[in-house]
């Protein structure tokens, strides 16, 4: 049914958001980690959103509202950013070389809080398109009442 | 009464009754715009129906069928109860910015927000109007 697709449309972004947060809280928390099982500081991580077209389902083609252009939202894949790290003289540091530099993640505590805001503005809108859609299918089961 | 029971809801209830679905489906196009703001590359969707829906309604010649014979069908069936099939369309834009994503989230949230004034003043005119028949049924009491 249609007011289930858009719900379905709205809660893809929904999880897509909460996902970025994740990352986006993995981030920070990881500011000044320097050790990681790959070796060498940790490095900035980010999602990749790609629209996917919802599907059709037999309903769909009986009304003729089947097409592709309706999208999904879908993380793809987590991509790590590949910016050299931080180098930051601290000579006390374990992990820091030979000339007192300490590799520190190319985390940008800025980036990463600006990032988040955009993620929650983002899952309200989508909350709020959410809504809005139930309230109309809320309402289509007053009519006549 | 010689109008036929299926005349209870006369033509302009038929009208609201097909805004009802095409609002439900705008809804749909508007939650992918919103989905998809910030997916690189996706271009914003838009679906228009107001246009064909008044030109039905108003008996005007929104979809005219071409007829070689005058026994060819007319344009009865979009006459009849307003049923049009409007395409959801990648909606223009003047400009498209660096990532390729012309979703414009105020526009998109504004547009919602009507969206659904107008259903529920569609679901409120139907509501009124079944309340007349209601009332007529019980003969006025």
């Amino acid at each position: 049914m249609s007011t289930f697709k858009s719900m379905a449309i709205s809660s893809s972004a929904l999880s897509a958001q909460r996902l970025r947060m994740n990352i986006l809280s993995t981030n920070l928390a990881n500011a000044q980690t320097t050790r990681t099982e790959e070796g060498g500081p940790y490095r900035r991580r980010d999602v990749v959103f790609e629209a996917s077209p919802t599907g059709n389902q037999f309903a769909d083609y009986l009304d003729g509202t089947h097409d592709t252009k309706l999208s999904k939202v879908k993380v793809t894949g987590i991509h790590e950013d590949q910016g050299a790290p931080r180098r930051v003289l601290d000579p006390s540091h374990p992990d820091a070389d030979a000339d007192g530099y300490v590799e520190l993640p190319n985390v940008q505590v800025m980036t990463e809080m600006v990032n988040m805001i955009a993620a929650t503005r983002a899952y309200e809108a989508n909350a709020t398109a959410l809504n809005e859609t139930k309230q109309m299918a809320m309402k289509a089961l007053e009519i006549g009442r | 009464m010689s109008q036929p029971v299926t005349n209870l809801l006369n033509f302009s209830d038929r009208v609201n009754l097909s805004a009802l679905s095409h609002r439900m489906r705008r809804s749909q196009v508007i939650s992918s715009n919103i989905a998809n703001a910030e997916t690189p590359g996706y271009r914003a969707l838009g679906y228009d129906f107001e246009k064909q829906l008044q030109d039905v309604s108003q008996g005007g010649d929104a979809l005219p069928v071409k007829v070689s014979s005058p026994k060819h069908l007319q344009n009865a069936f979009t006459q009849a109860d307003g049923s049009i099939r409007p395409d959801v369309h990648v909606r223009p834009t003047e400009s498209i910015p660096h990532d390729g994503n012309t979703v414009d989230i105020d526009t998109e949230m504004a547009q919602f927000s009507e969206n659904q004034i107008l259903y529920r003043a569609s679901v409120e005119s139907l509501n009124r109007k079944l309340g007349m028949l209601r009332y007529a049924i019980s003969g006025g009491r």
